[in-house]
């Protein structure tokens, strides 16, 4: 199993504008440490420079130079990074270059599920932390943390995507109903995350698909982007939310009268599953088989709608 | 459309996840897979004739653990390739494990008797080659089918990778099927023209992966 260990902070990185393949190979210096003798920080850079680098997904890009390695919680290492960055890998500032050594491995006893998590507490960056017990949380059906677990992401995504769809040239509307593309997405194939897998990874994975997608479908392409656009980003996701060009209740009508119906019930009318349940003569787990397939029917609507 | 009206949306359909629904779905999707190939291959061509003498179901049974082993060397990277975030960690490795064991078993009997060895890789008959080849491919079809569902459920990001293990797969079921019908009993034969059938089977599955998986 490969828990999340460590975030290091990458000096000497050459991101790449590919992105077919969501790894890069680069090389890695980790400065020596105060506090560390030579071995420890050689072995630390060798099994760095082994492993291929997963690209923190493109909130690297977006946020500075944050990296995700696995490894084994023994051997994590906490790296501090060079230049500060807007994604700060410490709470404290970033003068003294460090690394730490998590020479406790309290993760070591990690088992499926749950253990993982604690393995996570002094090497994960905190956001990883925080998304993946909600996420958690949200598969075991706790509609709270789920909430704020979509919030949380489409910040993230809304940033990601208005800063991709900028350098191939399209507007913050194209970036909102990628947005709500990816959004619905993340819903409807949310089982194929497993707990004991980092989320981040798991998250970026599926919105960088849903972008390389977008692409193909808009017949864009990577090369329309200029080099340097790679190193210059500034991530604005706290702009307001924009409306999106899709009007997604429209879609809905257009896949289900039901499933719109039992929706407009539920979330407009504020009414609950069982009311909706009898104001359509339905059961409840009917209701909710409805809302489920009218969601994974408009994910494919609004796809088609998007290209 | 706002994009927090969709959020809500969204929330109203929070269904508690079972773990292990995924890998679920796809053992599931397998194992039909497996039957119905089977039983096209009753309902087709048959199993060989005399199938029930232990000379013979000794091959079926030597046939059966190299195709066998081709789907259980795949199936563990076609699960991670649909998973994301994990579909980088997908290794091809120990897919050509089997492959490679039978052709070393294929070299070391050649190499014990070099003048067998066109006898051995012509088969029963002058067209088991092809035969081989088409049956193979013919039964992959069914799992195949099955195992596109059940990508389908996943999320893969790297169609053409899924595509062609989903196509290992099948192959290697495929080549299961028509075990029970192959009467050319050599393992050189099965080595190249099973492996090669199920290598076909991975390159179609490649081809056609980007666009039956797109979501």
């Amino acid at each position: 199993m490969v828990c999340p260990a460590a975030y290091l902070a990458l000096s000497d990185v050459t991101i790449s504008p590919s992105v077919t393949n969501s790894t890069i190979r680069s090389r890695v210096s980790v400065s020596n440490p105060p506090g560390l003798d030579r071995n420890q920080t050689r072995s630390i850079s060798q099994r760095v420079g082994r492993l291929q680098f997963k690209v923190f997904s493109d909130y690297s890009h977006a946020t500075g130079a944050g990296f995700l390695i696995g490894g084994a919680p023994e051997q994590a290492a906490l790296a501090v990074a060079r230049d500060e960055t807007e994604w700060p890998l410490t709470p404290a500032g970033a003068d003294a270059p460090a690394v730490q050594l998590d020479g406790e491995a309290r993760g070591s006893n990690a088992t499926a599920g749950d253990a993982c998590s604690l393995s996570m507490d002094d090497n994960v960056h905190p956001h990883e932390r925080d998304l993946r017990v909600l996420m958690t949380a949200s598969l075991d059906g706790d509609a709270e943390a789920y909430h704020a677990l979509l919030k949380r992401i489409t910040a993230h995504l809304r940033a990601y995507y208005r800063n991709r769809l900028a350098q191939i040239g399209h507007g913050p509307t194209e970036a909102e109903d990628l947005l709500q593309e990816a959004l619905l997405a993340i819903h409807t194939r949310r089982n194929t995350y497993d707990r004991r897998q980092p989320f981040t990874p798991w998250l970026f994975a599926i919105a960088r698909y849903k972008f390389l997608d977008f692409l193909r479908r808009t017949k864009s392409s990577f090369r329309d982007l200029p080099l340097e656009s790679a190193g210059q980003i500034v991530a604005d996701s706290d702009v307001d939310a924009i409306e999106s060009s899709v009007d997604l209740l429209r879609l809905m009508l257009k896949i289900s009268e039901k499933a719109s119906k039992v929706i407009q019930y539920v979330k407009v009318e504020g009414m609950t599953v069982s009311e909706a349940a009898k104001r359509c003569k339905l059961s409840e787990s009917a209701v909710k088989v409805t809302i489920h397939r009218g969601l994974k029917a408009l994910a494919v609507q609004i796809r088609k709608e998007n290209a | 459309m706002n994009t927090d009206r969709l959020i809500d949306m969204l929330r109203s359909d929070i269904e508690p996840v079972r773990r292990g629904h995924l890998a679920g779905t796809l053992v599931a999707a397998i194992s039909v897979g497996a039957v119905a190939t089977f039983i096209l291959m009753l309902a087709t061509v048959g199993p060989r004739a005399g199938f029930q003498s232990t000379d013979h179901l000794k091959w079926i049974a030597l046939k059966l653990v190299f195709a066998l082993s081709v789907v259980a060397a795949g199936a563990p990277p076609l699960y991670r390739s649909i998973r994301p975030g994990l579909e980088n960690e997908v290794r091809w490795s120990l897919v050509v494990v089997p492959l490679l064991v039978a052709i070393a078993v294929s070299i070391a009997i050649v190499l014990d008797a070099p003048r067998a060895l066109t006898v051995m890789l012509r088969g029963a008959t002058t067209i088991s080659w092809m035969r081989c080849l088409s049956r193979v491919v013919f039964f992959a079809a069914l799992p195949w089918g099955a195992l596109i569902y059940a990508i389908r459920q996943g999320a893969p990001t790297r169609l053409r990778l899924s595509g062609a293990f989903a196509g290992l797969v099948a192959g290697g079921m495929g080549a299961a099927a028509y075990a029970f019908n192959c009467t050319s009993d050599s393992i050189p034969f099965v080595a190249v023209w099973y492996g090669l059938a199920i290598v076909l089977c991975t390159v179609i599955g490649a081809q056609l992966g980007p666009r039956m998986l797109r979501w």
